[in-house]
């Protein structure tokens, strides 16, 4: 290490003594013709970001999680809940359709980009018709509070309110993690297939943070 | 290990690794990334990629953001941080990295196991992983014989040996991984260290340093965007609200007599959600 150091310390007379017009190397730009590739014959060292990859240090900014759900246009006021998967791969909800489900896997509050995705059930065998069954009855710029864990809470627009069956319904859109940051509130509507257990549709609202 | 970088020092040698050259300011189709890391302790070094300095005193257990590099064969050469120029005391290559369209590489400046400088160049998993799914990347670049790696006190990679690597796809955790030598659960030689397995994320970590001068460490990758979506949303069990909505269009049909059904029907159907809780 002393002897790296001291090899760095040097190397502006090294390079001194080569402008000074010893007979080869010279550090920075090739007087030489550069080859078709490099386009800049006088770029320096090009910008590169690094950073420090030991373990110790965070590999990523902790996700907020949101914890509650306000729609006041709809009288919704709703706990969320972390979810993740179910058995067949599909999101997992919480069973009563009074609480509403985050995908934990994606952005959470206050996320830089992509979709923070809350979903609940339109009704449950625990609880009946939930409040998310007034989603598809949301105005476009109604307001939309979600607060996160570490008290924070975030302020949306609803730009968006949509109807999809749910055989064409765009789930890598619905969880994108790139984009512009956004909610995005997901239940079932349409007509219930009582031979499947299923609705044909989902209704999926978009909101972006306010401000944005 | 500090006779031996003296020793390097003195020579005029010094490290290692790969990179990138002919930058175009922004990324193009089919550009392939390649990330930098630099695993040998001690010393600094300069990157050289076609002949142009491309990492100027590069310093141990850093590591690159991703360079968008059109596909192509670059040659890479390091050097001691005071060398002139890409031929001049060189450390390592030239080496030629052959970067295929849209392909995800990591070169990385480390100790073989005979603990001298080396370069060894790995292309990085980024198929999708599934939902709920990471996927954890182990590399043993370090001056070690060969290694296990437990996930907890069970070994999860068994006889790995430098350079070589080995994937685990993982339900998304932290997993509190070890280093033992291999065919043995303790002592630990690296560890135990909380490895956050994200999903959709490949977690590449690497074991590099020296067993023999106590300089083994660990540094992390990370490659994101492997994520794939749910199935779907199942988001209703019953069909109450489908039935409620279609009896509370009827009802508007029936006009003014309709409505007053419909308020005896709310009123119904209020006690029977009741009753059901």
């Amino acid at each position: 290490m002393r002897s790296a150091l001291i090899l760095v310390l040097t190397l502006p007379l090294l390079a001194g003594c080569a402008a000074a017009g010893a007979p080869v190397a010279s550090a920075a730009p090739d007087p030489s013709p550069s080859p078709s590739a490099s386009a800049s014959p006088s770029a320096a060292v090009p910008e590169i970001v690094t950073k420090d990859a030991s373990i110790g240090n965070a590999q990523s900014a902790a996700t907020v999680a949101p914890v509650r759900l306000s729609i006041p246009q709809l009288n919704i006021d709703m706990r969320i809940d972390a979810m993740g998967l179910d058995g067949d791969g599909a999101m997992a909800l919480p069973d009563n359709a009074l609480d509403a489900g985050w995908y934990k896997f994606g952005p959470g509050v206050a996320n830089d980009a992509g979709a923070t995705v809350i979903a609940a059930h339109v009704d449950s065998r625990h609880d009946g018709i939930g409040p998310f069954s007034r989603l598809k009855d949301a105005s476009l710029g109604s307001t939309i509070s979600v607060a996160g864990t570490d008290g924070s809470t975030v302020d949306y627009v609803v730009t968006e309110v949509r109807s999809v069956g749910k055989i064409d319904a765009p789930m890598a859109e619905v969880f994108d993690r790139a984009g512009d940051p956004r909610l995005t509130l997901v239940t079932c509507g349409g007509d219930f297939d009582s031979s499947t257990g299923h609705y044909v549709d989902n209704i999926i609202l978009t909101a972006i943070p306010v401000g944005k | 290990m500090k006779s031996r970088l003296a020793a390097g020092g003195a020579a005029g040698a010094v490290l290692v690794v790969a990179l990138a050259a002919p930058m175009s300011a922004a990324a193009a189709e089919g550009d392939a990334q390649l990330s930098v890391l630099h695993g040998i302790p001690g010393v600094t070094v300069d990157v050289w990629v076609n002949g142009d300095l491309t990492l100027d005193d590069f310093t141990p257990s850093t590591l690159t953001e991703p360079l968008m590099l059109a596909p192509a064969t670059y040659s890479v050469a390091i050097t001691a941080s005071n060398a002139t120029s890409a031929t001049d005391q060189v450390v390592l290559g030239p080496i030629d990295l052959p970067l295929a369209a849209d392909g995800n590489y990591t070169a990385v400046a480390h100790l073989n196991a005979a603990g001298e400088p080396a370069a060894a160049f790995f292309t990085n998993d980024v198929s999708a992983t599934a939902a709920g799914e990471g996927r954890l990347t182990v590399r043993h670049v370090a001056a070690a014989p060969a290694v296990d790696i437990l996930a907890g006190d069970a070994p999860v990679i068994e006889g790995l040996e430098n350079p070589n690597e080995e994937i685990l796809n993982l339900p998304a955790g932290v997993v509190p991984a070890s280093v033992v030598a291999a065919g043995t659960t303790e002592p630990a030689l690296l560890g135990p260290a909380d490895v956050d397995v994200a999903e959709g994320v490949n977690t590449i970590v690497y074991a590099y340093g020296s067993l023999e001068d106590d300089t083994l460490a660990l540094a992390i990758q990370t490659v994101d965007g492997l994520h794939t979506p749910p199935a779907g949303i199942p988001a209703g069990q019953t069909g109450a609200a489908a039935a409620a909505e279609t009896a509370q269009s009827t009802w508007i049909g029936l006009g003014a007599f309709g409505l007053l059904l419909a308020a005896a029907g709310a009123l119904f159907a209020t006690r029977r959600t009741a009753a059901r809780r």
